[in-house]
């Protein structure tokens, strides 16, 4: 093409378009739109047709709320009393989050702000695999290694130290399986998720923000402070919520070094019962044994609205810091 | 005091050199320009003097750059130190995601200062840029609501506030609507004879306005350097003298 040529072909104004391929254009448009609006609704209508059904196969052990009052499990007994296992998901949560949050947003933020390129484009990887790793392995590992340890080193440390003064450290249960066994692992699971996601939520943070704290004299702590608290909080707020969200909710796990006793634990080292795993040990052996079914529906609902509470007031606490900032 | 000097500064990106042997010494309280076309260097040069350019893990940097005689490359000098006596005024106006006050009085708290007297620099930088009367009501408001000029006279009270030697200016006016970009000019203008002013700007006409000193790079090489009367009215390079002339750039 000549100079000319280029040049005549820029005077050339409007687009030239055949009526047939912009129709065909538009409808495409329209019908994308559609399809992904459909499949958006369909996320919301599968939360309420969880919730409904829940709720329904629960209704028959609502309407006799004194069986759920109990404090004991006895199915055959007709007492159904979830209190146990409500207290034992608490407590394996607890000990959970209280083991992994503060470790877990100081290795994201050391990540993002103090390791070199180089090093974060192998550890990145590694921590997502770890993130990926199915919960039975964690669950294996904690039969193999972390029971044994509570067993022989942590139990009898711990008992002869703060169990002499706290009844709550007492090593009550020598098997080594419980409370502490499940939030160990727990912690170990929610450990990468909470650190990927802080490491996400501070490399997003600008540049500049950097550059500027930098640029004041502050220190890289001083400046990694503030975008922390003025840059990343919600985000990390987020990265707990998540990880809160699934300790509670992980099942295999925690069923394999809890101990699965259904009392509520007084000590750290006492076996205990989550609420989801006594819905999985005990969904294919109900029997026949009536309300029972309509029991476990319950635990499973209460584990549902609890998560879905837990995530709603952790938005809303989200939502008024991002608007603070 | 107040003084900046360049002596024989290397640097590479990776394997790219992007500034070579620079030498210039910038005389004290008056403002520099270095002006020249977008990719010759000169924000790089600019940003070699606070040390942000290390935050570039590609970077290599070799030569001297004395502030007040002393080598801040030099093993076991304070970076923060340096940092601290060195302002930056950025080209785009970061507020910091906080209210009015606790921007400017950020640097202040670093260096723990009282309340009383952090509440009392506070006041007397936002007077001093021109912006006390509109935000004396609403000093807890976020800063982010204010206009593009009104951020960047914040940034630049937040940035004098620390008391540095030195203000660098990258491109501080080029983001700003012209009126606000007049109100930075002058400002700047205002603070000559206080600071050692060094601007990178791509604008020869502010250079004008502002400069006292010139310093013209291109594709990483310093071309020329002068008083602004001797840059402006006889340059010496043939490049200088083209790029003046608009023939390139």
């Amino acid at each position: 093409m000549t100079r000319e040529e280029s040049l005549t072909l820029l005077t050339q104004a409007g687009a030239v378009q055949s009526g047939v391929t912009m129709q065909r254009r538009r409808l495409f448009d329209v019908a994308v739109g559609a399809g992904m609006r459909m499949l958006q609704w369909l996320v919301i209508l599968l939360l309420l047709m969880m919730t409904a059904t829940l709720s329904m196969r629960s209704l028959p052990i609502l309407r006799q709320l004194e069986l759920l009052r109990s404090h004991v499990w006895q199915p055959m007994a007709g007492r159904f009393g979830l209190a146990p296992f409500i207290a034992g998901s608490m407590a394996v949560t607890a000990v959970a989050m209280a083991l992994a949050t503060i470790p877990a947003i100081l290795c994201g933020v050391y990540m993002a702000e103090y390791t070199s390129t180089r090093t974060r484009a192998w550890l990145k990887p590694l921590l997502d695999l770890l993130v990926g790793v199915p919960s039975v392995v964690y669950g294996l590992w904690g039969v193999l290694f972390v029971v044994p340890l509570i067993r022989d080193r942590i139990g009898p440390a711990v008992d002869a130290t703060l169990g002499q003064m706290l009844p709550f450290f007492r090593q009550t249960n020598p098997s080594g399986y419980g409370v502490l066994a499940a939030g160990v692992v727990l912690a170990l699971m929610t450990f990468p998720l909470i650190v990927a996601v802080t490491e996400e939520v501070m490399r997003s943070a600008p540049q500049q923000m950097r550059e500027t704290l930098l640029a004041l004299g502050a220190t890289r702590w001083e400046t990694t402070k503030c975008i922390v608290r003025h840059a990343a909080l919600p985000g990390v707020m987020a990265a707990v919520v998540l990880g809160f969200s699934r300790a509670f909710g992980e099942t295999l796990a925690v069923m394999m070094v809890v101990g699965n006793a259904p009392r509520a634990p007084t000590s750290i080292f006492d076996a205990a019962y989550p609420l989801p795993a006594l819905i999985a040990n005990n969904y294919s052996e109900m029997m026949s044994v009536p309300l029972y079914d309509s029991a476990l529906m319950m635990a499973a609902l209460f584990l549902l609205v609890v998560v879905l509470c837990f995530n709603v007031m952790a938005r809303l606490v989200i939502h008024r810091l991002t608007r603070q900032l | 005091m107040y003084s900046l000097t360049v002596q024989n500064l290397n640097v590479w990106y990776g394997k790219q050199q992007a500034l070579k042997n620079i030498d210039v010494a910038f005389p004290e309280r008056r403002i520099s320009a270095i002006i020249g076309p977008s990719g010759c260097g000169k924000s790089t040069l600019l940003k070699s003097f606070n040390r942000l350019l290390e935050l570039n893990e590609q970077v290599r940097i070799e030569g001297r750059v004395l502030l007040d005689g002393e080598d801040i490359y030099a093993p076991g000098v304070d970076v923060v130190a340096v940092r601290s006596r060195i302002g930056l005024l950025a080209q785009k106006p970061f507020p910091l995601p906080m209210s009015i006050f606790d921007n400017v009085a950020y640097g202040l708290r670093l260096q723990g200062r009282n309340k009383r007297e952090i509440a009392e620099v506070v006041e007397a930088q936002l007077r001093a840029v021109g912006l006390w009367e509109e935000v004396k009501e609403r000093l807890k408001a976020p800063a982010t609501g204010l206009s593009g000029g009104q951020q960047q006279r914040l940034c630049l009270a937040r940035t004098l506030a620390v008391r540095p030697e030195i203000l660098l200016c990258d491109e501080s006016t080029a983001s700003l609507d012209p009126l606000s970009a007049r109100g930075i000019e002058e400002l700047l203008a205002a603070l000559r004879g206080h600071y050692t002013i060094i601007m990178v700007t791509h604008d020869i006409d502010q250079a004008r306005r502002l400069a006292d000193y010139v310093v013209f790079m291109w594709l990483g090489e310093l071309v020329e350097k002068a008083p602004a009367a001797e840059f402006f009215g006889a340059p010496r390079a043939e490049l200088t003298q083209a790029y003046l002339a608009r023939r390139i750039g």
